[in-house]
């Protein structure tokens, strides 16, 4: 079988090794995948922010952000949000423990972690968009990295709390003594007994230093929208605001001409931008 | 590099000497214009096209392509099987396009195995343009009817000869090898080469682009009303040489099947809607745009090269009659 090196279109064969269910409404899992190949395993070397073309032969391909940490060995971890009409995603979902699938990547570029050592991280999330935020967390708060940066802060929001992502290691990071996290929700229930508000309100509530900082942002479009000019105005410049945008692709390699807007290709310049380099271009979603 | 000259009586020798090469494709004419074919020593190459019907995009990037086939072993990559094959006769502006597609499938990180394995096994004979179309406009885009680059030799139709340049060292040491056809040039056809060219260029209509005020036209308005008579058939996409925008899909049946890549368009709505129902691109104006803005803006900022070659398809094949020139002249007014 061919590897991912001589054609960057045949993904690599992995197999499901756990699908762990996210939400209340079940439409948001998070597939563990192992490689069948050692060699495909070696070449997938990744860092936080890049994505990777998922593939369900028959179904097709779709691009999802990585959300396990480049230091996690032995597995590389995705979130997928199914929808009623999204081919791939729904058959991803239909999968069991033990079944194969592709994986074309890594792709795009990602967070700039290693020029940012020795500043402070502001992390934004909202709703699904985490994935790669988290995969950022996970590769911050481990041993060996942690000590790199200065000050971490955590901001992150769902519609209820039902939806949140990766509840136990969010009740982790809660407990560290060397990183702040607030989570929010914008619609509470008598099960929850956290902070209630949209992610906008609860950042200028808490409204994080500036200071050495640089703040890394995912969300839906609706919500960059809200959160930028706040940001703005607690003093992050618009190269200190990076964020991930998504589109959709076919190749992810730069040739389909799906994700081009404006001057950039999605799959090849970004994901990752800094704000400054996308608040001119009209499509940029918010 | 060398010129050389072949009297038209003996354009099967040169036929047989290109079938030596390998597979021989050039244009044929059909009840719907020229086309593209395979030739034998018998067949009747059309030399007095004003240009092919089909971009020559698809001689390397066909409509519909297999990349992978898969089955309960895996993905498996599907090999084009790509043989050598001369190129005949080919329109400068045509052989343009290919550079312009060579920097989008073979770019220094990822090299596109299917665009590359029908291109390394290529060999281009351009032929200059004598009669350009009134759509035809390569000349304002600093190209021109007899542009060399890009090919391995250069051709020029006479009344009753052709004059034959080397581009490429390819080109050169095809020349070479097959000398024996060829004879000298003679300095009046030189002078015929040279006032064709100068002819061709004065029956084009002259025709601006302003990239610095394209860049300024942001109005959703503006671009809607430019789009407004556009049926979003993609026409201008399919036939464009340069437009290499594609989809993968797969094809199952039982536990086997294939990945395949098609052709895809800017100017459809599916094109950039996603599972969600959001989409980027909801208005006919923003493709339009899309499609003008990757040509004349993006492309330059990417390769420092406009995405057009000016052949005049998307012009000439428009259900609704939409002109880009016009179309550009508006927006930037």
């Amino acid at each position: 079988m061919s590897t991912i090196q001589s054609n960057p279109y045949i993904p690599a064969p992995v197999t499901v090794d756990k699908v762990f269910v996210e939400n209340d409404a079940k439409d948001l899992k998070t597939f563990r995948l192992a490689f069948r190949n050692k060699n495909d395993e070696a070449a997938f070397k990744y860092k936080s922010g890049q994505f990777a073309m998922l593939s369900v032969p028959g179904a097709g391909e779709s691009p999802v952000g990585i959300a396990s940490s480049p230091l996690d060995k032995g597995y590389i971890e995705f979130t997928v949000k199914r929808y009623p009409t999204g081919v791939v995603t729904t058959a991803m979902h239909d999968l069991s423990e033990g079944d194969t699938m592709g994986v074309r990547g890594p792709l795009g570029n990602s967070f700039p972690l290693d020029e940012l050592k020795g500043k402070n991280l502001v992390i934004i999330g909202g709703g699904f968009a985490f994935t790669t935020l988290r995969s950022t967390i996970r590769y911050l708060l481990t041993d060996a990295v942690r000590g790199d940066y200065g000050s971490i802060t955590i901001l992150y929001g769902a519609r209820s709390a039902g939806e949140l992502l990766y509840k136990s290691e969010l009740e982790q990071w809660q407990k560290r003594g060397d990183l702040t996290t607030y989570i929010t929700v914008d619609k509470g229930d008598d099960s929850w007994k956290g902070r209630v508000g949209l992610v906008p309100i609860v950042l200028k509530e808490v409204a994080p230093s500036a200071a050495n900082a640089h703040c890394l942002v995912c969300g839906p479009p609706i919500m960059l929208k809200f959160t930028i000019p706040p940001l703005l105005e607690l003093g992050f410049a618009p190269e200190a605001i990076l964020t991930s945008l998504e589109r959709k692709m076919s190749c992810g390699i730069g040739k389909c001409g799906r994700c081009n807007v404006g001057g950039i290709y999605v799959c090849k310049d970004g994901p990752v931008f800094a704000y400054s380099q996308i608040r001119d271009i009209p499509e940029n979603g918010f | 590099m060398t010129q050389v000259a072949l009297n038209s009586t003996n354009m099967k020798k040169l036929i047989a000497a290109m079938l030596k090469e390998g597979v021989v494709r050039a244009p044929v004419e059909t009840e719907d214009g020229a086309i593209f074919a395979a030739i034998t020593e018998k067949s009747a190459i059309a030399f007095d096209y004003a240009n092919v019907k089909l971009p020559l995009k698809r001689e390397f990037f066909p409509q519909r392509e297999t990349v992978s086939r898969f089955g309960v072993d895996g993905m498996v990559e599907e090999k084009t099987g790509a043989k050598k094959t001369v190129l005949f006769a080919v329109r400068p502006c045509d052989v343009q396009s290919i550079l312009y597609l060579d920097k989008v499938f073979i770019d220094d990180k990822y090299q596109d195995p299917y665009y590359q394995s029908r291109r390394d096994k290529t060999f281009i004979i351009a032929l200059a343009c004598s009669s350009p179309a009134s759509t035809c406009f390569c000349e304002s885009l600093g190209q021109g009817p007899a542009r060399k680059s890009g090919s391995d030799v250069m051709a020029y139709k006479l009344s009753d000869s052709f004059v034959f340049e080397a581009v490429s060292e390819k080109g050169e040491a095809f020349i070479k090898k097959n000398k024996s056809i060829f004879r000298a040039v003679m300095p009046k056809e030189l002078q015929a080469v040279a006032k064709q060219e100068a002819d061709a260029i004065k029956k084009m209509p002259r025709f601006e682009v302003n990239i610095g005020a394209l860049r300024q036209k942001n109005d959703p308005a503006l671009w809607n009303s430019v789009a407004e008579t556009c049926l979003s058939c993609g026409a201008c996409t399919f036939l464009c040489p340069t437009c290499h925008c594609f989809d993968l899909f797969d094809e199952k049946h039982g536990d086997e099947g294939r990945r395949i890549r098609v052709h895809d368009a800017c100017m459809f709505e599916q094109f950039t809607k996603e599972a969600s129902g959001h989409n980027p691109r909801a208005q006919k104006g923003d493709r339009m745009r899309q499609r003008i803005m990757h040509k004349f803006s993006y492309a330059p900022e990417n390769f420092r090269l406009m995405f057009c070659v000016g052949c005049g398809r998307c012009i000439v094949n428009c259900p609704s009659n939409i002109d880009l020139r016009e179309t550009i002249a508006k927006v930037t007014a």
